[in-house]
């Protein structure tokens, strides 16, 4: 600022004086003069920062007038300063300097993330094309037949049709995938690893189909994450974001005059007219006259003196943005600028309490009673809570107001009621008009009373009824009038009212002229939308309808220029309602396609709860054509597809997948069916397709050819065999297992259910009884009788099994002897009873003779050892297995609760859970888990339900939460014993029991916004009778 | 004998003050920090009376109580070289001609009962300020008889003329002398004599305002206008600093925490009426007396019976007694 200068030429300042009066000043002559006068005095090339504080006390009049001057020199200062060379940079604030080092580290970060991704995208390809080595559980496994040499005390290798049912292992029989054994080439060692065969690779098609699916699946996750991150930043940017978070439209006083008629100067000059004073003073006159009269005795004589009339007005003002109040304060404001006396306060509803311009020195009615009791008291609004709600009269606290001798309510009301009568008995009724204050002010002068039935207004017309329902815009517009209606079509343009701003559209040239007018006015602000500050949304949108394709755009114009002006400053919470309306403005001025995708960006970086607060808006993105979605999905469906119905809001989350999956489908579809040719390059990934193959085979290479088919056909017997044998255990088991009753099992409690085998490729075994313990080299576990050893190898994946039937041959000790390096040193040892100890040394060979028989009857292993030779580095891992004897689960159902515990002890289980429901027969069992036929592991604990009598004392109704508060509704559910779920408006919120995934959190914390939400739906509804505990789903909203 | 022992002239329990070994203290004016040459004037403040001064303007000054409005006038004619200000306490019942003389009606009516001849009406007339300080731009000869003798040989010399708290004043009031001002003249009714200022050494008017009323508007169009605001804290301890010679035991750390204290007071929101810079001063003074420091929390019962100083009603003081965000920090 120091830097400014002026030149000192009163012409400089012509402009400013405009300026200044464009900003409320008056501005006169006088002005102009002194200004003159003083730069003369002064001197030209004064700093702008002098002539600041100089002229300042020339124009203002009040604190209010002098900030407000200071604010406007500085803007005309910054229109008119001439470009001066640029100020040394300023020493680098230390918050600034953090600012770029921020930046870089996002960068860094963006930069890091997008490696990642890509990165990934390239490893899922590659892993695809088989460019980089397959990871064993990518690999399709060949089930190789290791080709192990027999023994002569070997056992053939069982076909899986002669899997035994033995004692220890009936009830679980093992219908394990039997690895096709090799029954050609039998051999006891592993072979070396140069007769090994490679892992052969996938089939083209497969290799394609990872491909492709890899692709979609990458896609999709790289979407999601960069939706996740995209909304981690947006919710710390929101956080970031500083106040004000209001920014109201900024709209100076227009300059159009509402009170410039005849008859508003000649109401001011009645309102100015004196009036008697409460004191007298001394006539001289007729002092003279009675003392002469009086033969020169002195006889004084007085006379009332007169004095200028002040008023107290109290103005009802429902909120800052009450029309109705600020009418009337423009009412005063234009009496006070033409010389009257009047101190103004306001109040809300009851005079009782009244507060000055700002609302925040409140005094109460006495004080203004001792104050100003020789004021003209006039009260502006309709007196509703001067009267009695019950009796209708005037409420007792009312004689306050007769301390004031000349008082009045002046009333907007267009129909004089019971309510206008009953104010008549202790005021002066009339309409708060220009005719009405005239009125008024005669009745002061003359104190005649008239009947307040002759101001009743006669061929006024009422506002519509019941507006806060939808009204008719027909019935609205008769009531307005054409220009009044249209002036309400253009304020319904901005979501706000504002005082200023619709005086500023009723002036537009697109209006009528003359639009701006007390009579207009009065009409206007008898509708309640203007007492409370806003049109509702659902009024909006024919409002604007009604507006023309002509005054429409010029409307919104004028809005975008006022926005324009003055925008927040930038970071701000209003930054972003700014934007949004900005673009909004644009969007409806314009309606291109560019001004579109403008405020979809504007809207990507808000909350959907902030656009939504705009209903208008919502029906105009609703109501955007778009033909390819039209065709495809009906309007009315869009809520199920879209966030929040709205295809502007994106896709849900849940559909995004659902997307995702169909794509995989369809693409395995078309891959399966040959619909897509595989490419060329994929057709023999193992073979470089620039290595062209032999045209000739070799003798050698059709002998192996031949050895393939011959062991792929084996292989496929094999495992038609073992498919076979599977599906008959199946049937089998299904079969003798009797089918719960639904109603009484569904109570029992959950508990983990025998995996059901559905693929008899699963190259796991189905569920054993018993424990699992992982042994150490040079670890060595007991083996208890009657019990069943199954000793699992894995290796890089693949699981090695082998069961010992104990039973038969004792098994005392099982031990890995020493570091298992790789397999063909893995040594494992097991001691029997009979003192014999042998070593395991292959997978697929029995131990000794004595147990030839029984192991002849174990099932080979599930997967044969690879015949790939592993790195020695890869890790092993060996299991030992120790079953238990099983036994079949008998019914229990209909016995006593005594008589089951004694059967149970019979039956070697346990009494696991006991449960009472409050069905069947009492005391009886009417329910057990396993169910009868079952075959479990001894000592297994078993369920059971015993049925009791009916208590209802256990179960509680669900209490009624709809309607309140979340936390309350929490308390009256918490209470009775429920747990809740709120699960949001739309499916979206917190859980009782949080188990929020970080991305459902993220968008959790991205939709909320502050304040607290209420129930509007629930489930299970109020009244019904449930268990204690039971999650009662809550659907809250703002 | 203690420090409170000192100040116990009235103990409250029946005693004598001699036993005590005391004396009742005699009077003395309470030496206020208002000499002019301490005043501090604002740069826009400063610029208004230049203003006022270049176009022979009144001056009209707003401003919270205690802001300095009247110290204005003292530190004007200070700084001008002017005699003490000539005052005019605006009252309720004033009327324009009282700004400038008053006609004593009743003893004029007492004495003609008595004596017949020889009364002269000017005898019954009282000039005052504005009145004075137009009698006083004019030369001695043109002054007459009306200034009083030991005027009568001062002029002619510039005044200035404080009219304080012309809001007082009834509504007619300001009207009333608009065009007296402007002219800088007026007529003894009763005499019919005209007195105009020499405008060479037209007298420099300046008005205050409480702003209890609004003043018409002509009136505030003939005015230069200047709102005086709260001084924040680094000016509130310039102005302590130049206004106040305090002890050397007061140390600047005590003055900082002082003030930072009294701005505390300021933001309660629920005061009646805020405290403001001569209550600021007034209670700086009591605190250097006592040598409390109000971060001294032994002391935190004597500071709060200081806070009589800041504020000037019951509620006030219990509200700033009871303010725990207040008493939190210094007990």
């Amino acid at each position: 600022m120091s830097e400014r200068k002026t030149n000192g030429s009163v012409p400089a300042f012509g402009n400013f004086l405009a300026y200044l009066r464009l900003q409320g000043f008056r501005i006169g002559l006088d002005h102009y003069v002194r200004v003159q006068e003083l730069l003369e005095r002064i001197g030209g090339n004064r700093d702008l920062d002098q002539l600041r504080t100089l002229l300042c006390p020339l124009f203002a009049t009040s604190e209010k007038q002098q900030k407000r001057f200071y604010d406007a020199f500085d803007d005309y200062a910054e229109l008119v300063q001439a470009p001066s060379p640029p100020p040394p940079p300023p020493p680098p604030d230390p918050e600034k300097a953090k600012k770029p080092e921020r930046e870089k580290k996002r960068a860094r970060l963006r930069f890091y993330l997008a490696g990642a991704g890509s990165l990934l995208t390239v490893l899922l390809i590659g892993l695809a094309l088989g460019v980089i080595p397959t990871p064993s559980f990518m690999t399709w496994t060949p089930q190789p037949t290791p080709e192990v040499t027999p023994k002569p005390d070997e056992t053939p290798i069982p076909t899986p049709t002669e899997v035994p049912k033995g004692k220890g292992s009936g009830g679980f029989v093992e219908p394990l995938p039997v690895t096709p054994q090799p029954t050609s080439a039998p051999t006891a060692e592993i072979p070396p690893a140069t007769e090994e065969k490679p892992v052969i690779a996938p089939p083209a098609p497969l290799r394609f189909y990872l491909l492709v699916i890899s692709a979609l699946l990458a896609l999709y996750i790289l979407w999601e994450l960069y939706r996740f991150l995209r909304r981690k930043l947006f919710l710390r940017r929101q956080a970031a974001r500083k106040p004000p978070s209001i920014w109201p439209i900024r709209v100076e006083a227009p300059a159009v005059k509402i009170y410039d008629s005849e008859d508003f100067y000649r109401a001011a000059r009645l309102m100015r007219r004196r009036q008697v004073a409460e004191y007298h003073r001394l006539d001289v006159n007729a002092t003279v006259a009675a003392t002469i009269s009086a033969l020169g005795y002195p006889t004084f004589r007085y006379k009332p003196d007169s004095k200028a009339p002040e008023y107290l007005v109290l103005i009802d003002r429902a909120s800052f943005r009450d029309h109705q109040a600020q009418l009337f304060n423009e009412l005063i404001t234009a009496f006070e600028q033409e010389g009257l006396f009047v101190v103004r306060y306001f109040y809300e509803g009851d005079p009782r309490v009244c507060c000055d311009d700002k609302g925040e020195n409140c005094v109460h009615l006495s004080e203004l009673q001792n104050q100003y009791v020789g004021h003209r008291l006039l009260i502006f609004g309709n007196g509703d809570k001067l009267l009695d709600p019950i009796t209708g009269r005037l409420a007792a606290w009312t004689s306050m107001f007769l301390d004031w001798q000349d008082r009045a309510v002046l009333t907007p009301e267009a129909r004089w009621e019971l309510r206008e009568f009953s104010l008549a008995t202790q005021f002066i009724v009339l309409p708060a008009s220009l005719d009405g204050l005239m009125a008024l002010v005669d009745h002061f002068d003359t104190m005649v009373t008239t009947d307040p039935r002759i101001w009743s207004p006669s061929g006024v017309h009422e506002p519509p009824a019941d507006l806060d329902e939808r009204v008719n815009v027909e019935e609205l517009k008769s009531y307005l009038g054409d220009p009044a209606f249209q002036w309400l079509c253009a304020c319904s343009v901005y979501p706000e009212l504002q005082w200023n701003l619709t005086l500023y559209l009723g002036s537009l040239g697109c209006l009528d002229p003359g639009t701006v007018r007390e009579q207009n006015l009065l009409r206007l602000i008898r509708l309640p939308w203007f007492r409370a500050g806003s049109v509702p949304d659902s009024m909006r949108w024919p409002l604007i309808n009604q507006l023309g394709e002509k005054r429409e755009p010029e409307v919104r114009s004028a809005i975008i220029n006022l926005l324009e002006k003055s925008p927040p400053p930038v970071g701000t919470i209003a930054a972003d309602k700014y934007d949004l309306e900005l673009a909004v403005q644009h969007w409806r001025r314009e309606q291109d396609a560019d001004s579109l995708k403008k405020l979809h960006r504007v809207m990507s970086r808000l909350t959907p709860g902030q656009i939504l607060k705009d209903q208008t808006l919502v029906h105009y993105l609703e109501r955007e054509p778009n033909p390819v979605l039209d065709l495809l999905l009906p309007r009315r469906l869009r809520k199920y597809f879209f966030r929040r119905g709205i295809p502007s809001f994106g896709l849900k989350t849940g559909f995004r997948f659902v997307i995702i999956l169909l794509l995989i489908s369809l693409a395995s579809i078309l891959i399966r069916n040959q619909t897509i040719p595989v490419p060329a390059f994929l057709q023999n990934p193992v073979a470089s397709p620039t290595v062209t193959p032999p045209e000739t085979p070799t003798d050698v290479e059709r002998e192996a050819a031949r050895r393939a088919e011959e062991e792929a056909k084996r292989r496929n017997d094999l495992e038609q065999a073992v498919r076979q044998r599977y599906e008959e255990e199946r049937r089998r088991l299904g079969q003798n297992r009797p089918t719960p009753s639904p109603t009484v099992s569904s109570r029992v409690s959950p508990r983990p259910s025998p995996p059901v085998i559905s693929d008899p490729s699963l190259r796991v075994r189905p569920e054993t009884f018993g424990e699992t313990t992982r042994l150490q080299p040079g670890e060595t576990k007991p083996g208890p009788d009657n019990s069943v050893i199954s000793v699992a190898f894995q290796r890089n994946g693949p699981l090695y099994t082998r069961t010992f039937q104990n039973s038969d041959c004792p098994i005392e000790s099982i031990r890995v002897q020493k570091s298992v390096d790789e397999m063909t040193n893995t040594e494992i040892w097991v001691r029997r009873r009979s003192g014999e100890v042998s070593k395991v040394k292959n997978w697929a060979t029995p131990l000794t003779d004595s147990c030839k028989k029984i192991f002849g009857k174990v099932p080979a292993p599930i997967f044969a050892p690879s015949p790939t030779p592993l790195p020695t580095s890869t890790p092993t891992r060996i299991f030992a297995r120790r079953e238990t004897p099983a036994v079949v689960m008998p019914s229990f159902i209909g016995l006593t609760e005594r008589q089951m515990r004694t059967k149970l002890a019979a039956s070697k289980l346990k009494l696991g859970q006991l449960t009472y429901q409050p069905q069947g027969t009492p005391g009886l069992v009417i329910d057990q888990y396993p169910v009868q036929g079952a075959t479990i592991p001894e000592g297994f604990p078993a369920d059971f339900v015993v049925g009791k009598a009916r208590d209802d004392s256990t179960l509680v109704p669900v209490p009624n939460v709809v309607g309140m508060f979340t936390s309350r509704a929490i308390r009256a559910l918490e209470a009775v014993g429920l747990t809740y779920e709120i699960v949001g408006e739309r499916g979206i919120g917190q859980s009782s029991s949080d188990s929020r995934s970080l991305f459902t959190k993220a968008r959790w914390e991205y939709e909320v916004v502050p304040g607290e939400k209420k129930v509007f739906r629930q489930d299970p509804p109020a009244g019904k009778i449930v268990k204690p505990g039971t999650t009662v789903r809550l659907w809250a909203r703002y | 004998m203690n420090e409170e022992a000192r100040f116990l002239f009235y103990a409250g329990d029946g005693t004598r003050i001699a036993t005590r070994n005391l004396q009742t203290p005699s009077y003395r004016e309470v030496n206020l920090p208002d000499e002019a040459q301490d005043y501090l004037a604002e740069k826009g403040l400063r610029d208004a009376v230049n203003v006022a001064l270049l176009l022979g303007q009144p001056l009209l000054v707003t401003g919270e109580p205690g802001t300095g409005k009247t110290q204005l006038a003292r530190s004007v004619a200070h700084e001008l070289n002017l005699h003490s200000p000539l005052v005019f306490n605006t009252k309720t019942t004033s009327t324009a001609k009282d700004l400038f003389y008053r006609y004593d009606s009743l003893g004029h009516f007492h004495d003609t009962q008595f004596q017949t001849e020889g009364l002269s009406i000017e005898k019954y007339i009282t000039y005052e300020a504005l009145g004075l300080a137009i009698l006083l731009s004019l030369t001695p000869e043109e002054a007459g008889s009306c200034l009083p003798r030991e005027l009568q040989t001062v002029g002619p010399v510039r005044s200035v003329v404080l009219i304080d708290e012309i809001d007082k004043a009834p509504r007619d009031m300001p009207n009333d002398v608009l065009n007296e001002i402007e002219n800088m003249s007026f007529t003894v009714r009763e005499t019919g004599r005209t007195f105009a200022a020499n405008p060479d050494y037209r007298p420099i008017v300046i008005l205050t305002s409480n702003s209890e009323k609004n003043l018409p508007e002509p009136f505030l169009r003939r005015c230069i206008f200047y709102h005086i605001a709260f001084p924040d804290k680094d000016r509130l301890k310039e102005i302590v600093g130049r206004r106040l010679r305090l002890d050397s035991g007061f140390t600047d750390k005590m003055i900082e925490n002082a003030l930072r204290h009294f701005i505390e007071i300021r933001k309660l929101g629920k005061l009646r009426k805020k405290p403001a810079t001569a209550e600021l001063l007034a209670w700086l003074r009591i605190l250097e007396k006592k040598g409390i420091d109000v971060n001294d929390k032994s002391r935190a019962e004597e500071l709060s019976f200081t806070y009589s100083t800041l504020v000037k009603s019951k509620d006030d003081l219990e509200l700033l007694r009871n303010t725990p965000a207040l008493i939190a920090k210094y007990e």
